[in-house]
């Protein structure tokens, strides 16, 4: 059956409350007429419906122009529900707790990678020092008191022991650490999985990559964010990894009886959930924020290991390099937030999965630096495209929770991706562009080829067309690992 | 011929089709199916054997639990299997044998990091030839 849709602004499209049973609000999609065309061919949109159905769910059950189909909440979905009376799921934040990004601007700029030996030398560095792809394994030995630690205190533990500076901390969304994490809420398997991953890359469409500052939109802004014009910057790509996956896996199953427990009645079992105050609900979020904080652990960790190896490859030293970290976002998390809801104040729990938090200007939040701009939103393109740097807008504040759009999203699958990069490099494709990329998988660049995303420049085209994040600069890359 | 496992397509992640002449058969094909995903089947030499106990309350989960319980021995022990023996199964619970090796990437082409096996579209049927069918997709 076709899904009824109406348009409902220039960029703003509706799922009517009256589509389905049970739906207490509407959902509410932002793309153009070209993305909705790939839109319809998955099944997002009903996706987006069954969310709407989730107890406690206030104003609408969003999705930003990137949506396809993830497992309950649509890839590119933002749901709030009350915290009083509402629900959290584990399907609503994804197997990748706190999959984010993270980017670094450096003193170098893109002529210093003009000749191409050098930048070989930096790209080959960065794939020999860091850890990636299947079966990796970290540098790091942690034993259990250090996984506790960094599960509770996340960027600020990779701090405390070398990798990285407080000011770091200060330029990460949450400053790296949701509080409330209680590794006790944390199963052995899942401490199993990450025991050995703090620090690897993973693989898929994680990676890490250089690029420069090709086009510059908003000149204050970019100078805020500390961007110039062909600046080289270092990219990262990645999550919480197996820990992260555990968790999501061990909680779909606890949600799942309190589902039933609680009586709510679910559309598809991958939405399970509870009660944010019922023990399930707060078991999931001290644990969940364990993830978060992991992973912020692992993008700190990994951004000290690709700066020794860009120090290493190139002969330079840190202080010529000059990286520091401009900002990191989560793009699948849930946190307690405070929003506006018909003229009324009142805390909220935010599922962002495969959304990035985009808070406007004068947010408390934010850092004192970047107070009056608005919050840096990374969106990595594909491999051989570009990747933007965007704002946060009050816009974003008024109509998404203060959220917007995570990346291209995907329109093939990874096997129709194989099917039509059958016979070609894609690594030899990308070199005819200037961009270097190893992969650590077989399959890895052919599943990732540019082809498989959806045009990242029509994604960021309509946030920024839609007020509810403004472009400020434009990311091409010339180098690109992936695990 | 029936395939014992085949990929399906979905946009972001990688589905399994996998069929079999008993439920321990058709879990047996599943498996190999998901160590397909990371690694050439062939490629993977037959040293050393570790054993797997899973349960659930239908057979449904009972076929995520097992491939959730393979996707845990494989990342925490670096191990890749291709043969499985079910020394018991039933409709909740199960124990199995899985042998290969550990994993070397000197010799191995991996491909694929599996994350979870999902309950999404998840099924599990007996056609009228008889025949056990599984459809399950996993996060990748």
């Amino acid at each position: 059956m076709s899904i009824p849709i109406e348009k409902i602004g220039p960029f703003k499209y509706q799922i009517p409350i009256t589509y389905q049973e049970g739906m207490r609000v509407p959902g509410i999609f932002y793309c153009d007429e070209t993305l909705l065309e790939s839109i319809r061919r998955d099944e997002s949109l009903q996706q987006l419906a069954n969310a709407a159905t989730l107890p406690g769910i206030v104003k609408a059950a969003l999705a930003m122009p990137d949506m396809h189909f993830g497992y309950g909440l649509p890839i590119g979905g933002v749901v709030a529900t009350s915290v009083k009376d509402g629900v959290v799921s584990p399907g609503g934040v994804g197997f990748d707790i706190n999959c984010g990004v993270r980017i670094m601007g450096t003193s170098l700029f893109r002529k210093d990678f003009m000749n191409k030996e050098r930048l070989e030398k930096a790209i080959m560095a960065l794939y020999r020092h860091v850890p990636a792809g299947v079966g990796s394994k970290s540098k790091l030995k942690l034993n259990s008191k250090d996984q506790r630690t960094l599960l509770e205190r996340g960027s600020e533990w990779a701090v405390s022991r070398g990798y990285g500076s407080q000011s770091d901390l200060e330029h990460t969304e949450a400053r790296g650490r949701l509080d409330g994490a209680n590794p006790d809420l944390v199963s052995q398997r899942a401490y199993d999985r990450g025991k050995d991953q703090q620090g690897t890359l993973g693989s898929g469409n994680h990676f890490m990559e250089i690029q420069y500052v090709s086009d510059i939109y908003d000149l204050e802004a970019a100078r805020c964010f500390g961007l110039a014009q062909d600046q080289i910057t270092v990219m990262i790509h990645s999550g919480s990894r197996g820990l992260g996956h555990q968790i999501c896996t061990d909680y779909l199953s606890v949600m799942g009886k309190a589902a039933v427990k609680y009586g709510i009645i679910l559309p598809d079992r991958q939405l399970a959930c509870a009660p944010i105050n019922s023990p399930e609900g707060q078991r999931y979020l001290g644990a969940m924020r364990c993830a978060a904080n992991y992973a912020w652990g692992n993008r700190q960790c990994l951004m000290h290991w690709a700066e020794e190896a860009i120090c290493r490859g190139l002969d330079i030293s840190p202080k010529e390099l000059g990286m520091a970290l401009i900002y990191d976002v989560a793009h699948n998390i849930v946190k307690m937030e405070r929003h506006k809801i018909d003229g009324q104040e009142m805390e909220v729990a935010v599922h962002r999965k495969g959304a990035t938090r985009a808070f406007g200007p004068g947010h408390p939040d934010l850092p004192a630096e970047y107070r009056k701009t608005g919050q840096p939103i990374l969106i990595p393109g594909d491999m051989g495209t570009c990747s933007y740097i965007l704002k946060g807008t009050q816009r974003a504040m008024e109509e998404t929770f203060g959220s917007t759009c995570h990346g291209a999203g995907r329109v093939l699958s990874r096997n129709a991706a194989l099917k039509a990069s059958k016979g070609r490099s894609i690594a030899a494709e990308l070199a005819e562009k200037g961009i270097i990329a190893i992969a650590a998988g077989r399959e890895t660049l052919r599943e990732e080829m540019p082809e498989a995303y959806k045009e990242i420049s029509s994604v960021v085209g309509v946030v920024h067309d839609a007020g509810i994040a403004l472009k400020v600069a434009r990311l091409k890359p010339v180098g690109v690992i992936k695990g | 011929m029936v395939r014992p496992y085949q990929r399906i397509d979905t946009t972001a992640d990688v589905g399994l089709f996998s069929s079999g002449a008993t439920p321990q058969e058709m879990f047996v094909n599943t498996a190999k199916g998901l160590f397909s995903l990371i690694v050439p089947l062939r490629q993977i030499r037959n040293r050393c054997s570790h054993e797997a106990r899973v349960e659930a309350q239908t057979l449904e989960d009972l076929l995520v639990a097992w491939l959730n319980e393979l996707i845990f021995i494989h990342e925490t022990e670096g191990l890749i299997f291709r043969h499985f023996t079910m020394t018991f199964m039933d409709e909740k619970g199960l124990v199995a044998v899985c042998s290969g090796e550990h994993i070397d990437t000197k010799r191995h082409k991996l491909m694929a990091e599996v994350k979870a096996a999902t309950y999404h579209r998840l099924s599990v049927l007996r056609s009228p030839d008889g025949l056990w069918h599984a459809r399950v997709i996993l996060d990748v």
